[in-house]
């Protein structure tokens, strides 16, 4: 179906994307001039659907470094490989766990026991470190990588007071 | 669009223009690249 749709990218065709950045736990990198493709191998999100939620969830909490799915790579008839895109961001860096907790606070989310985990009344954010997060010059915070689910208040408070 | 809060807007739209600023004049991909892996080095010693 990707195939006959124009959205399959076999995996000797990967490197055509971009200059490999680098790679994660659970995307491989490309960058090329205005975006960064990542090649998502499902590890953390666990199944295709999961991972497109996840996405729904990172785009609105965070907007200005939205994903679009591009389309699926992989080895015919093995693997599949779900394609991501997202805008660079310029001229920042690395932001510390200070500046996150400060920016996710002014996002309306408490901080959870854990470093770098976050929840609110809908959503529990997590992995929020600074290999994750980066800041500009003039302080604004770009989420570039995050775990996202939704939740219920009370599964939260359970959650974060284990 | 829909927001956390007002200051969820603020933050957002000025990152959107910045973005759009800095894609009117790209660095080049094997630069970002490099710039990339240089971040995830630093905040690795964070």
């Amino acid at each position: 179906m990707a195939k006959a749709n124009g959205y399959w990218i076999p995996m000797m065709d990967v490197f055509d994307l971009g200059v490999p950045g680098p790679s994660g736990n659970e995307n491989d990198t490309y960058v090329a001039e205005k975006v960064i493709y990542k090649v998502n191998n499902l590890l953390n999100s666990g199944s295709i659907v999961a991972l497109l939620r996840k996405i729904f969830m990172h785009n609105y909490i965070f907007p200005d470094t939205a994903y679009s799915f591009y389309g699926f790579a992989g080895f015919d008839g093995r693997t599949v490989q779900p394609v991501i895109i997202q805008p660079r961001v310029a001229d920042a860096h690395p932001a510390t766990q200070v500046m996150i907790d400060t920016y996710m606070a002014a996002l309306g989310f408490e901080k959870a026991a854990t470093e770098g985990r976050y929840f609110n009344k809908t959503y529990e954010v997590w992995d929020l470190v600074p290999r994750n997060v980066l800041v500009d010059a003039e302080g604004d915070i770009f989420v570039v990588d995050a775990e996202i689910k939704a939740v219920t208040r009370a599964k939260m408070h359970h959650r974060c007071n284990k | 669009m829909k927001f956390l809060n007002q200051f969820h807007k603020e933050a957002t739209e000025r990152k959107m223009r910045k973005i759009a600023a800095s894609q009117q004049s790209p660095m080049n991909s094997s630069d970002f690249a490099q710039y990339m892996k240089h971040n995830l080095e630093i905040a690795n010693q964070m």
